[in-house]
């Protein structure tokens, strides 16, 4: 399947992966209303991971065997058929099961109010993920590598 | 093929999620004491509390056991298997008949030894129905000062939800501290004083000797012969698993029934999984029961999968949980305590935040981490890799650590992800 | 040191409306000009330090920022302009050398601007290049005199090595250290793209780009730096740098903290020192040296590779030229005043040298004059910065041109001229590892490989409006160019007739 994959020698820790996520899954999808208007906007699901020159961006996986989704305790998640793996924020309680067993560390508690995970979706519909298609420099790409 | 499961919680749904991966054809009956589809056992404490309807609380969507063609039976209980025949009695006179039978029948709380408690109202908190009960009183005002036995998982959970609701909880511990099965001495204490800044109270190093008044409950005597004042009861001393269908079958067991790598039990067509089994510990490299519920699912997978005919091994578990009480989260895994002595500790404490990892010759055992818990399971997936962390071991206590912190190899290796990742055994 | 008297160059226009404080802007100022107040949970600048390279403008997210020009009245007038006072101010502070980026910016006449291109009307008609076939191939080399053909109608001329180009336009001189990893090898793999060639400047050939060696010229300057017998071989072409438009007569520095690991082994000098390029080659003091030299390289590369010498167009450049050709070098490169640099003395860059136009026709006629025009590829480097002007050099009488800035600018320079820090915000002069990652070499790769390509199409468009077919039926015929708003003496020079002639 299509994954989104972070090329660290690239990555310039500007962090707009992290903007345009937000701007990706708010009500509007427009940038100046996700920031200025929208009450409740949403947490980045990528998070850009930078020491000195080191830095690149990173999120959900979505495994071919995902531990998440064993361990998910209320159902809430799942992995669809494209190989996604999704979170079900109704039925989330934020029990963090999954942060537990996520052997990737991309999985993210929900900030303030929001008692429930934040993981990469692929931005579900769109053609290409949101922090993919707003990379300056090409540092995150979606395609597919399949096992090496 | 006629599979038979009796239990109907995660190990059960598991095995049905297994079977069907592998076949298609295949009956499948469940059967359940309880009257509800498969439900999250652990969200009854957020039920009561109030922060799930009932309708949430189910562990699949409602279609299915239509959608894997699964004939449920529930609110029926077993009475005995016969192996010789392969068929399953239920209590009410019908037989089953099974090719292959899973026993994911879980566990039962334990009452301990407490004079005159049987005779009391008290309550377990293991089930959708228990909660139910403590509900009514609660809503009846009949639980004005709740006393809870046993500081265990569940019993802070439940202390957790009825303190929640508004009401003054106890909480009585024989242990020197809360959470003994996940937490050591330091870290049980900044639990203990999060839940005291939620008013609620701990009575440690004591048990409860009698319950003294007659009928109607207003209190309790301790150890010590202190006397405790409550209208409600929970025990919460922990659980054992359910043997009483094994007792009469030739397979052995210990406090669990015995299975092999296939989840398979001393009779070939008989299997068991989850609270009920005792399963591969991968860490520890025995067989022992770990009474977690994503280990319950896989095992259940394992199982279902090896009873449709695949030979599967089940990758084996280790212990590990992730729980939070008024929002403070705490995960564990693996070993918390130094038990060799050949062991290295390495702690970081803040007001808010501990973390504490267990390494023996630089390999991670085990860690306690609470407050900020995010990334907590890349220490999981090193503990489950046995991966020898000397190159980047002191990053490990930065709050930071991330993938970043990995040698370059192995941390290129990881960013690919996905493709190559093993089921964890998360149990 | 007191409070600095210098006044900010640009002020930095945050429009609050748009900005959300996402922070890019500060991630990506190598500078320090914007920062993150914690307690007004807010973003801000320090504009005193802003150089004005649109990093944060080009990645703010809600085109929320805007550079301006201080807008501070200086009391200018028409001797002491603002840029005299400002740099009079900052060497008041410093008490050094000004140090400046790239070429030179002052208002000095620009004379491709002033020549103006022909076009067929009526006879002679013009070509389509879309429907007839149109060559742009050039080679660069020693020609023959004439060709001796066979009887079975083989040449029986033997020819010297030549460079073949598609086009007649090469990437000029830039090192490894004045230019980061990540930019040479943007220029290596564009040239193989293109079909054209790149020159390694004077920091040597990085391991990594040995797989290039079809397209490279390899250049050897007075520090020698990374020449070895191995290097030599590897070029296509070699090239002695003798000049260099931007600091005609002086050398080169590359400071230590710039030679890093990769840098270092490159140019074959230890970790952290100074690489100092001396004024002038210590072994060349005349063109017999200089012959000594054109001949040591070729019997290193077993005369396979043509051997160029690149000077800086100085006023008695077709002196030079004709010394050069007569030396025994197949390609002479002249770099004009305007020609760009990572670091030069600002004095020197603003005022040593001549314009590249004259200097084209000026050696072009003294070659032709002395016959020996055949003898010599002319290539003209410094301020190309489009394809007319490329048509413009060639009908001057150079054979081919070399572009730098423009490449820089194709790959994402933003033109701000302060190569010289190191601390280039897009990745290109620098060598700090965080830095140097945003250059993508892919990116760069595209963007030159499309810039060369429309310029390839241009040519072919402006070639076919004059009636030709072939760049090699433009060379040095003037009768295409004529000049406006110049005076005799430079129509003289250029060789070209005014308008209207």
């Amino acid at each position: 399947m299509k994954r989104i994959y972070a090329r660290e020698e690239y990555c310039v820790g500007c962090r707009l992966c992290e903007i345009f996520c937000v701007v990706g899954h708010s009500k509007t999808r427009d940038i100046l209303k996700a920031y200025k208007k929208e009450l409740h906007r949403p947490s980045p699901r990528v998070v850009v991971w930078e020491n000195g020159p080191l830095s690149f961006a990173f999120q959900c996986r979505h495994c071919d065997q995902p531990n998440c989704v064993e361990a998910c305790i209320t159902g809430a998640l799942s992995k669809n058929e494209e190989g996604k793996v999704l979170c079900n924020e109704d039925k989330c309680v934020g029990c963090w099961t999954c942060i537990t067993v996520c052997p990737f560390g991309a999985i993210k508690r929900g900030e303030g109010d929001n008692k429930k995970i934040v993981k990469c979706d692929l931005c579900s519909g769109e053609e290409e993920p949101y922090c993919v298609s707003h990379c300056p420099n090409r540092a995150i790409v979606y395609e597919e590598r399949g096992v090496e | 093929m006629k599979y038979v499961i009796i239990g109907n919680s995660a190990a059960s749904v598991g095995a049905v999620e297994g079977i069907r991966k592998v076949d298609s054809q295949g009956t499948i009956t469940v059967i359940s004491e309880e009257p509800y589809q498969a439900y999250s056992r652990p969200l009854i404490s957020y039920y009561l509390a109030g922060k799930v309807r009932e309708e949430d609380m189910y562990y699949r969507d409602p279609d299915f056991y239509e959608a894997n063609r699964v004939k449920l039976l529930p609110g029926k209980k077993v009475s005995r298997i016969d192996s010789l025949q392969k068929s399953v009695k239920l209590e009410e006179g019908q037989d089953i008949e099974y090719d292959r039978l899973l026993l994911a029948a879980g566990s039962r709380p334990f009452l301990p030894p407490v004079k005159g408690i049987e005779k009391q109202n008290y309550h377990f908190f293991n089930s959708l129905n228990d909660v139910k009960e403590i509900q009514k009183k609660v809503e009846a005002n009949q639980a004005a000062q709740p006393l809870i036995v046993g500081a265990g998982l569940v019993g802070m959970k439940a202390a957790e939800a009825l303190s929640l609701l508004g009401l003054p909880v106890t909480v009585v511990e024989l242990g020197s501290h809360i959470l003994g099965s996940i937490l050591s001495e330091v870290p049980a204490r900044i639990v203990q004083r999060k839940m005291e800044e939620h008013g609620i109270r701990f009575i440690l190093g004591k048990s409860v000797k009698e319950i003294a008044w007659g009928g109607d409950l207003q209190g309790v005597v301790m150890s010590d012969g202190q006397g405790v004042l409550t209208d409600l009861i929970i025990v919460a001393a922990g659980v054992r698993s359910r043997l009483e269908l094994v007792e009469e079958l030739p397979v052995s067991r210990n406090r669990g029934v015995k299975v092999n790598h296939y989840m398979q039990t001393d009779l070939e067509n008989i299997y068991a999984a989850g609270d009920v089994a005792e399963g591969w510990d991968s860490l520890m490299e025995e067989n022992r029961v770990i009474p977690i519920w994503p280990g319950a699912y896989r095992q259940g997978h394992t199982a279902g999968m090896n009873m449709a005919g695949l030979k599967i091994k089940d990758t084996g578990g280790f212990a590990l949980n992730s729980i939070a009480f008024f929002g403070f989260s705490i995960i564990t895994a693996g070993v918390f305590e130094a038990r060799e002595g050949n062991e290295e500790i390495m702690t970081r404490e803040e007001p808010e935040n501990f973390l504490q990892l267990i390494f023996r010759d630089n390999r991670l055992l085990g860690f306690i981490k609470l407050g900020e818990v995010d990334r907590a399971g890349i220490f999981t997936w090193l503990i489950k890799e046995g991966i020898d962390c000397t190159p980047f071991k002191e990053r490990l206590l930065n709050p930071d650590f991330c993938l970043l912190d990995l040698p370059a190899a192995l941390r290129k290796e990881r960013m690919r992800g996905g493709e190559t990742v093993e089921s964890l055994g998360c149990a | 040191m007191g409070l600095s008297m210098l006044a900010p160059e640009y002020r930095v226009d945050r429009d609050k409306e748009r900005c959300i404080d996402c922070k890019v802007c500060v991630t990506q100022c190598p500078y320090d000009v914007h920062y993150f107040d914690g307690d007004e949970e807010k973003v801000f600048a320090r504009e005193e330090n802003c150089v004005n390279c649109h990093r944060c403008v080009v990645l703010c997210p809600t085109r929320a920022l805007i550079i301006r020009k201080y807008p501070l009245e200086l009391r200018e007038n028409s001797a002491w302009k603002e840029i005299d006072i400002r740099q009079l101010q900052k060497q008041a502070e410093t008490g050094g050398i000004l140090l400046s980026g790239m070429g030179n910016p002052k208002p000095l006449p620009v004379y491709w601007d002033k020549i103006l291109l022909n076009a067929s009307q009526v006879t002679n008609p013009s070509i389509d290049p879309l429907r007839e076939p149109m060559e742009l191939k050039t080679f660069l080399g020693s020609k023959p005199e004439r060709l001796e053909i066979g009887c079975d109608g083989s040449v029986k001329t033997k020819i010297a090595p030549q460079l073949e180009l598609s086009a007649p336009v090469m990437f000029t001189a830039m090192s490894f250290g004045s230019i980061s990893l990540n930019a040479c090898r943007v220029l290596a793999e564009a040239a193989h793209d293109l079909g054209i060639y790149y020159n390694t400047g004077e920091g040597g050939l990085h391991q990594s780009l040995y797989e290039f060696a079809d397209n490279t010229i390899v250049q050897v300057a007075s520090g020698r730096f990374g020449v070895n017998s191995e290097y030599l071989k590897t070029g296509a072409g070699i090239e002695i740098k003798i000049g260099q438009g931007a600091k005609p007569g002086i050398g080169g520095h590359l400071p230590g903290e710039k030679v890093r690991e990769e840098v270092a082994a490159t140019r074959m000098i230890p970790l952290g020192t100074d690489a100092i390029s001396p004024a002038p080659h210590h072994d060349i003091y005349s063109i017999e040296d200089l012959r000594q030299l054109i001949f040591a390289l070729k019997e290193a590369s077993d005369y396979e590779k043509p051997v160029s010498v690149k000077i800086a167009a100085v006023h008695n450049v077709a002196a030079i030229a004709s010394g050069i050709a007569r030396a025994g070098a197949d390609i002479i490169t002249i770099d004009g005043f305007r020609g760009g640099t990572g670091a030069a003395p600002t004095r020197i860059r603003d005022n040593v040298g001549i314009p590249i136009e004259f200097a084209i026709s000026a050696v072009d006629n003294r070659l032709k004059d002395e016959g020996i025009r055949n003898q010599v590829s002319v290539v003209a480097a410094g301020s190309i910065r489009n394809s007319a002007d490329i048509v413009k050099a060639v009908a001057l009488g150079a054979d081919a041109v070399y572009i730098g800035t423009a490449a820089l600018l194709a790959m994402g320079c933003h033109l701000c001229r302060k190569c010289y820090m190191g601390k280039c915000s897009w990745g290109i002069a620098t060598q700090q590892p965080h830095l140097v990652k945003r250059l993508n070499p892919e990116i760069g790769r595209e963007r030159l490989v499309n810039l060369v390509t429309g310029w390839k199409h241009e040519i072919k468009e402006i070639l076919g409006g004059m009636g030709i077919n072939a760049v090699d039926s433009l060379r040095g015929n003037r009768h295409m160019l004529r000049g406006v708003d110049l005076n005799s003496r430079e129509l003289d020079i250029l060789g070209i007739k005014a308008a209207g002639e």
